[in-house]
């Protein structure tokens, strides 16, 4: 019979900080160094942004959510419910035909998505070193993805 | 040593509860007894012959019958209890956590990538699995492997519910 080290119990918790979303989205002035607006997010966020020149900022949630909102008030101006929640970064561009297109990725992932994507279970808590606590709804919000989307803006 | 209460009232009620206290003792013999089978741990120096790890099979044929000694581990309680502790010790949690999963599935989940039966979990625990399950064969005794089999396979309830939708993906909502 061998003998081994004592490691111990692994159970590690987290939860949502006060106000109880777990995801806010900020506008932040550097110069005066504070926050201008902010959108509070029942999920994390863990998309990157993107700002263009028409005054709109993208960004995407975890539920799958593709936003576009007022750069100057945060204000949502448009939304796409894509088929996996939005871990991705927002790209502008300019297609052959002169005009603007947006593209975003949709497919759940990264620590906060482990849960739905690696299929993990989210009766245990201290999964996921403690992410599968915080996001036991993500499963029921949800589905594995891996779709590009391109929208085209209206040609005027 | 019995000495009987000087107190009437409270002999009388000492009394009334005798036949609850017969019951408790009877209770507590009997657990004694459910515990006695337990104590015969299952011992083992060898792992399952003829483990798949798929359900397919040529010629439409059947899966090999389970190697009995699966069945001597399997849901018996100090071999979970054997397995649990080993479960921590080999920081199989690093991986699993508490069955929730992690870096590594989830265990509790009732999905098996590589089959679910006792024998195919220890298979698993004894060979590794590719993209970071290591192969355990060369650390522990066959008799460690089947503890935490029955530990894992204890672990196992009902598949969580699927997802769904409140809205349906590829619509667009006006704030």
């Amino acid at each position: 019979m061998k003998t081994y080290a004592w490691i111990g119990r692994a159970s590690p918790s987290a939860k949502a900080g006060p106000g109880g979303n777990r995801g806010e989205f900020t506008a932040w002035d550097p110069v005066e160094g504070k926050a201008v607006w902010t959108i509070k997010e029942d999920l994390p966020l863990w998309s990157g942004t993107m700002a263009t020149a028409g005054g709109l900022v993208f960004y995407g949630t975890m539920d799958g959510w593709f936003k576009a909102v007022d750069a100057k008030t945060g204000e949502l101006k448009w939304q796409f419910r894509t088929g996996s929640g939005i871990i991705g970064q927002p790209v502008a561009y300019r297609g052959p035909d002169g005009h603007e297109y947006v593209a975003i990725l949709s497919g759940v992932g990264g620590w906060a998505g482990a849960i739905v994507a690696g299929d993990l279970d989210p009766r245990d808590p201290t999964g996921a070193l403690g992410m599968n606590g915080v996001m036991a709804d993500l499963k029921m919000k949800t589905a594995p993805g891996g779709t590009l989307y391109v929208f085209a803006l209206p040609k005027s | 040593m019995f000495s009987p209460c000087r107190n009437p009232e409270r002999w009388a009620a000492a009394t009334r509860l005798l036949p609850f206290a017969l019951v408790t003792v009877l209770a507590v013999v009997a657990n004694n007894a459910s515990a006695q089978q337990d104590t015969a741990a299952p011992e083992a120096q060898h792992g399952p012959n003829q483990v798949f790890v798929t359900g397919l099979f040529p010629n439409g044929g059947a899966p090999p019958p389970q190697d009995p000694i699966g069945a001597r581990f399997e849901g018996n309680k100090l071999a979970i209890a054997a397995g649990e502790e080993l479960f921590s010790q080999m920081n199989c949690t690093g991986c699993h956590f508490n069955g929730g999963g992690g870096m590594g599935p989830a265990l509790m989940s009732g999905h098996w990538r590589y089959g679910g039966r006792i024998d195919q979990i220890y298979a698993s625990i004894a060979q590794g699995r590719p993209s970071g399950m290591p192969s355990w064969q060369e650390s522990l005794e066959p008799q460690q492997m089947w503890d935490l089999a029955a530990y894992v396979k204890s672990m196992s309830v009902a598949a969580f519910p699927s997802s769904s939708h409140s809205t349906e993906p590829g619509t667009s909502v006006k704030p």
